[in-house]
């Protein structure tokens, strides 16, 4: 199905400001064509995926699918019937099991119960999924929802299918797997992948960039970017991507002024059951240290961060923070001891959504910078849950930081953030090791990997 | 809780019907069994045998639903008097062996014109009824309490003689050109009240009433109007009372609702948008909401109508009467709260993160316009009922959601755990906070409820009975020390007090005009302090005269006789000394004797240890007969008794006394006799006792002093020594003086006018003190205890009904408060379960986040309190115009709040077990 987007605008209110996300978006794509969307938080990606499956009405513009107006769908009908989407999360219902979700989207389509059953069984089976057919979405991995999601958004055979940040929370495993099955599954179906995951291009049949509402670049996998030129003659002048790696001199100048060592882990290993998820670690971390944990088999890293930050026991081995063993502490003194020694950024969105970012930050007043908070300060009374993943992951770390506490464990710091963000985090990152924090984070992100003084990897 | 807010109305509601039932029942039993009829009267005895039994007929029909049992008959003749002119009454009603109950003879059997039998009522000498043609064959006394009752009552002094049959009675030629009235009685229907409702039974009585007034000329109906109309207004308020409860428990119902859809929210609008991402059409969509949130409602309707058999049972057990069906009267309009309750849940489901909008708005006016509809379904027509209930309801709800979120940024700096855990489930600890305002609120009410009762069954018994025990004169009129003396009585029991004391009226004499009467109460000093409470121990100070004043006379010790010598007195004059008793009774004996100049004398009767107080002279009656029947014939033939006379010697025993030398001014005096007494008394000095009076009565003494004026036109001063709001037995207008000043005063005027009337006895053994007086000489003395009359006015429907329905509300609201507090931290710690673990991560150890917990339903808690407290009492003072048991109460939300502090510790205690948080991260 061939989707041409027309002058599309869309405006919304954020208090007394009115917020124009698209501003005369043009976009054609292609019957059958894997299109990439990237572009940095706040491009209006997001707004867009939102429009084509019918959740927003633009404010202006047409959108046509081969050759009928979106706007003369009703919303229901066109994610029913042409428009699939998955996000970050799935998009699995809870309390239905894996299977069940499958079958109730196929059920939907016209489908009597029983054959829906039969063929979401005969999907997951196709896929190696059959054992976790009768698993409820709270029991899978990240990697086994997001699948069963796909699958789910496939099984109703829809002419568009749209995947926001698929893989944001996929370790690279499960990310290969996921982009696996899209790319088997895709046929003559138009997919627009929105992602800041590199990966994806290995799918693409083209790649897009937005800028403030436009499309402002263009390319095909493996050539040249090149900028677009709107029919209304409008087109985004290239903008200078992060300042990346000028801290390598940073090594240099931090290199022979190493605190004493701040953490020391020994022999440690983590046993599911029969499953061995990785044995026989050690590492140790200095103040004023940056290490970076790799991943290429795609198991245990962030399990083996949470074990450094005495939020889960290791099966064997043991870990010192600052001389104490945690193994002999409790809960109660483990975190004690993380109050005062350790800081932990974890994946995904954080425990809070209701409380203003104003009360997130209250204990912290003072310690943000003029400037980070700056960058919110329109929406500081906002709930933390209007905020975007990638910028729920900027609060989280920017607390972090501003804490400044001796040990700074980070499980994956930038996955969610746009190159930009990613480049402004590095260089805070950067700085709390100048001034003697010890940095262990897991990362994908070649720039981290760079600066880290060692990388490690897990397998 | 839907079922619990179903049982809980259909538990008010059989309260409601039982104490408004109830109420009707006690009102009419207040009214005397004789007057609790409808009587049909004819102006004069109808004499055609085929009338009486036509009108009988019709009537009989009439009353069928009005009346209880057979309609009784009755005919009573205007009253008659023998040749010695000797008055008696003459009747009769049907079937009298079954209304009578005979005391010697036997019943009447028949009545022919010329003869007739009847039966005396009552003791006494029979007039001479021969000459009538009837014949008394026994003698009874009336056992049916509506047999010559109300207006067919003849006078109790005066003997009545009943035949038996109504209508041979009319045939009796000597009386067939005497005055009568022909009635019919039924009693009223108490059943038939109960089926149809008072109102009805009003309106039915007064068309039956037209229908007499306009088809039969010379019938009128009496019936105790005014009690039933009464009856019926405070059934009417008693009914809004309870559908305020009703009202109450609703909007528990409403809110709770309202919270659990909250609550669901999150959950909801995710699986919602889960279903709406994969287009499921809106029509399935729609049944899943309608289905999710009335499936809850419907179950919890269906449990309860389930259950409902164990609230009649339970309300049995209580002795409220109540039929299962009638639980379900008022349930029609209560319908509209699970209405309006299932509109709120689904529309907080849609579009509760919307204040202001257009649906919400909707559903706000959809609330309004329900608690106008309920109310006016109701039939409560008090502006009141409409509104404050609203208000009562709104309020609490509003100050919850506007305070706690800024009683909690106090705790930002403080404890950051806890701040961030109320804010980050603010909805829900608002909708606690809420639940907890309105049951501190609903528990500020029925305690002050409860108390107002304790205190006006206190006061009203404390009216009826000053001390522990009151002896009164009575119908005896055996006045209390005319049985006993004062040690008799303190002697019953140990430690006893007795206190005689004078109660009579008077009014208050202000310049040209004279105020509404006032209770006038003489008593002891003690008597006072022991009646009021200790600040009016000092009173007793007060009203106790400086100089013992008492009454001047002459002690006469243990004579036996006393001597007065005349001089120039005609023999047309009686005289007689007054005596003031040791009990403080007044009594006067005549002297006997013959002559103008004479000596007359007292023996036999001379009260010993009395104080010989005043000669009275007054014309003999027989003289004043004879002046008056000349003075009717318009002659002055014989005329006034007037001169001037003397006693120039009184002597006790023979021994002369000297009573000039004491101040009496009796050796020569004028007199004029023209119906008056004239009263020789010794010289009186004049001093101006202090009394303590109520406000009203004291704004009347400009200066201070007040004229009082008694019933027997005699007026004396007093000074308003201390003003009090109330003083028991007393209502609220009142002087209290000291009982020798009091009957001082009354004596200058009219000796032995004023003297107790009443034995105020003061004991802490109260039931003994009753015992002992049942077994004593006393036995027929009129008295009471105030724990009996405690009893009694406990007994009271209307206060036990009340009660009964704010303790069922209340516990209703208890139980959902409960029920919230229960559940509150589990759901935050599953929901929360995240932001614990990002706490924890952060630093915060189980033991903080436990005690953040805590420190969150506490502070809901404060705050729920706080507010419901504030406007309990501001609900209590100027809407229910009660007082607050204050104290109780604090006490109360003390224990609440000491109990909710180790559930949740309990609670908490589980919380965050070794493997939790893994288990969470």
């Amino acid at each position: 199905m061939t989707i041409t987007i027309k002058d599309l605008f869309y405006l919304y209110q954020n208090g007394n400001e009115t917020v124009v996300a698209l501003r005369g978006l043009h976009l054609e794509i292609a019957s059958g064509e894997c299109l990439v969307v990237k572009g940095p938080n706040g491009s209006g990606k997001s707004t867009l995926v939102r429009i084509l499956s019918g959740f927003l009405t633009p404010s202006s513009g047409k959108i046509y699918l081969d050759d009928q107006d979106l706007a003369s769908i009703d919303p229901l009908t066109l994610r029913r019937e042409y428009v699939a989407s998955i996000d970050q999360r799935g998009n699995l219902l809870s309390g239905m099991s894996v299977l069940e979700n499958i079958a109730l989207a196929i059920g939907l389509t016209g489908v009597a119960f029983s054959p829906s059953k039969r063929l979401a069984e005969d999907l997951l089976t196709e896929h190696g999924l059959s054992e976790i057919s009768h698993r409820y979405p709270e029991q899978l991995s990240a990697g086994q929802r997001q699948i069963c999601s796909l699958l789910a958004a496939i099984a109703t055979e829809p002419k568009v299918l749209i995947a926001d940040e698929p893989s944001g929370e996929l370790d690279n495993e499960a990310a290969d797997a996921l982009y696996r099955i899209l790319k088997s599954e895709s046929g003559e179906r138009t997919i627009i992948l929105v992602t800041h995951d590199a990966r994806a291009e290995n799918i693409a049949d083209r790649v897009i960039r937005m800028r403030e509402g436009r499309v402002s670049e263009e390319w095909i996998p493996g050539f040249a970017e090149k900028s677009v030129i709107d029919p209304t003659r409008w087109m985004r002048l290239p903008e200078p991507q992060g300042k990346k790696s000028k801290s390598r001199k940073l090594l240099v100048e931090l290199g022979g002024r190493r605190g004493p060592f701040l953490l020391q882990a020994q022999n440690i290993s983590l046993i599911y059951g029969a499953e061995s998820i990785f044995t026989g670690v050690n590492m140790d971390g200095k103040a004023g240290e940056i290490i970076a944990l790799s991943d290429t088999s795609g198991t245990g890293k962030s399990s083996l961060l949470r074990i450094l930050a005495g939020i889960q026991l290791p099966t064997t081995g043991s870990v010192h923070i600052d001389d104490v063993l945690l193994s002999d502490m409790n809960r109660e003194s483990g975190a004690r001891l993380r109050r005062k020694m350790v800081g932990f950024l974890s994946q995904g969105e954080g425990g809070f959504h209701n409380i203003s970012l104003s009360d997130h930050l209250s204990d912290l007043t003072g310690e943000i910078s003029e400037s980070q908070s700056q960058q919110f300060e329109m929406r500081m009374q906002s709930p933390l849950s209007q905020f975007s993943g990638g910028e729920r992951a900027r609060i989280e770390l920017l607390k972090l930081l501003a804490q400044k506490k001796p040990i700074l464990i980070l499980d994956e710091p930038t996955s969610q953030l746009d190159d930009k963000r990613s480049a402004e985090l590095i260089d805070l990152i950067i700085e709390s090791a100048k001034n003697g924090a010890l940095v262990i984070a897991s990362t994908r992100e070649e720039t981290l990997l760079d600066l880290a003084d060692r990388v490690l990897t897990l397998g | 809780m839907v079922a619990l807010a179903l049982l809980s109305l259909l538990a008010i509601q059989g309260i409601s019907h039982s104490t408004v039932n109830s109420h009707v029942n006690y009102s009419l039993a207040k009214i005397p069994e004789g007057d609790r009829t409808l009587t049909v009267t004819s102006n004069q005895i109808m004499a055609s045998e085929t009338d009486f039994k036509s009108v009988s007929h019709t009537l009989a029909k009439d009353f069928l639903n009005l009346a209880s049992g057979e309609l009784t008959r009755e005919i009573l003749y205007h009253q008659l008097a023998d040749s010695h002119g000797v008055g008696f009454y003459f009747g009769a009603a049907d079937d009298l062996t079954h209304s009578l109950s005979l005391n010697s003879g036997r019943f009447p059997n028949f009545c022919s014109p010329s003869a007739c039998e009847v039966i005396q009522i009552g003791n006494g000498n029979p007039p001479q009824l021969a000459s009538f043609g009837i014949k008394i064959v026994g003698i009874a006394t009336i056992g049916d309490g509506k047999l010559f009752s109300g207006t067919f009552a003849p006078d109790g002094n005066v003997p009545l003689y009943l035949a038996n049959g109504v209508a041979n009675a009319t045939s009796v030629r000597s009386l067939s050109k005497m005055q009568g009235a022909n009635g019919w009685v039924g009693t009223i229907n108490r059943r038939s009240i109960e089926r149809v409702g008072l109102d009805t039974y009003i309106n039915s009585v007064v068309i039956f009433e037209n229908r007499i007034a306009i088809d039969q000329p010379g019938l009128s109906l009496t019936w105790p109007q005014d009690a039933l109309t009464e009856a019926n207004s405070e059934g009417a308020a008693l009914r809004t009372k309870f559908v305020l409860l009703d009202y109450t428990t609703g909007a528990f119902l409403t809110i709770l609702l309202a919270l659990f859809s909250i609550r669901r929210k999150v959950e909801h609008l995710h699986f919602r948008s889960g279903l709406s991402r994969i287009g499921t059409p809106k029509n399935v969509l729609a049944k899943e909401l309608a289905i999710e949130y009335s499936a809850p409602i419907f179950l919890g309707i269906l449990l309860g109508l389930v259950l409902s058999p164990l609230i009649s049972l339970l309300l049995h057990l209580f002795n409220f009467q109540v039929g299962f069906l009638e639980l379900f009267g008022g349930q029609g309009q209560n319908a509209l709260f699970f209405f309006f309750a299932f509109l709120l849940s689904v529309g907080i489901a849609i579009y509760g993160d919307k204040v202001w909008g257009k649906w919400p708005t909707l559903i706000f006016a959809l609330g309004i316009l329900t608690n106008f509809l309920y109310f006016a379904l109701r039939g409560a027509s008090d502006s009141r009922v409409w509104v404050l209930p609203l208000l009562g309801v709104a309020i609490p709800l509003w100050t919850s959601y506007l305070l706690l979120p800024r009683i909690t940024s106090l705790l930002r700096r403080r404890a950051s755990e806890t701040f961030i855990l109320i804010r980050e489930n603010m909805g829900m600890w608002q909708g606690v906070a809420a639940i907890i305002s309105l049951t501190t609120l609903l528990g500020v009410i029925t305690l002050s409820f409860d108390s107002g009762i304790s205190r006006e069954v206190n006061l009203q018994a404390e009216d009826r009975v000053p001390l522990n025990i009151l002896i009164k004169t009575g119908s005896s009129l055996v006045r209390p020390l005319d049985r006993g003396g004062i040690a008799e009585y303190e002697n019953l029991v140990p430690g006893a007090k007795a206190f005689p004391i004078l109660r009579t009226g008077a009014s208050i004499r202000t310049a040209g005009a004279i105020s509404d009467s006032l209770v006038l109460l003489g008593m002891s000093p003690a008597a006072l302090s022991r009646a009021s409470n200790t600040p009016l121990r000092k009173l007793a100070t007060i009203i106790s005269p400086e100089t013992i004043s008492s009454e001047p006379g002459v002690n006469i010790g243990s004579s036996s006789a006393i001597s007065v010598e005349l001089k120039n007195i005609p023999q047309e004059v009686d005289i007689l000394g007054w005596f003031k008793t040791p009990r403080g009774y007044h009594s006067s004996f005549a002297f006997a004797g013959h002559g103008r100049d004479r000596t007359l004398r007292l023996t036999g009767n001379v009260p010993r240890n009395s104080l010989l107080t005043a000669f009275e002279l007054r014309e003999t009656s027989e003289y004043v007969s004879r002046r008056l029947h000349a003075l009717g014939e318009g002659t002055f033939s014989v005329s006034l008794l007037k001169g001037l006379g003397g006693i120039p010697l009184v002597a006790m025993d023979g021994r002369p006394l000297d009573l000039q030398g004491q101040g009496w001014n009796i050796a020569t005096f004028p007199y004029s006799f023209d119906g008056n007494s004239l009263y020789l008394r010794p010289r009186w000095d004049t001093k101006i006792p202090t009394v303590v009076t109520d406000p009203t009565t004291a704004a009347l003494g400009t200066t201070g002093i007040l004229t009082l004026s008694s019933e027997g036109n005699s007026s004396f001063q007093v000074r308003v020594g201390a003003v009090r709001k109330r003083f028991p037995s007393a209502g609220d207008r009142f002087v209290i003086m000291d009982l020798n000043e009091l009957q001082s005063e009354f004596s200058r005027s009219t000796p032995g006018s004023a003297d107790p009337i009443e034995l105020w006895i003061s004991t802490n053994k109260e039931s003994s003190y009753i015992s002992a007086l049942r077994n004593s000489i006393f036995r027929d003395a009129n008295y009471s205890g105030r724990i009996a009359e405690k009893e009694k006015l406990r007994e009271n429907p209307t206060n036990i009904g009340l009660d009964a329905g704010y303790k069922v509300s209340l516990l209703y609201a208890l139980l959902v408060s409960m029920f919230l507090l229960g559940m509150a931290l589990p759901l935050m710690r599953k929901d929360g379960a995240a932001g614990l673990f990002q706490l924890e991560v952060g630093g915060a150890g189980p033991n903080s986040l436990r005690k953040a917990l805590r420190e969150s339903l506490r502070v809901s808690l404060l705050v729920g309190m706080s507010i419901g407290l504030g406007f309990g009492v501001l609900v209590t003072q100027f809407y229910l115009s009660q007082s607050t048991p204050v104290i109780t109460i604090l006490l109360t939300l003390f224990a609440a709040l000491s109990l909710s502090e180790i559930g949740t510790r309990a609670i908490t205690r589980r919380f965050f077990g070794e493997r939790t948080m893994f288990e969470v991260g």
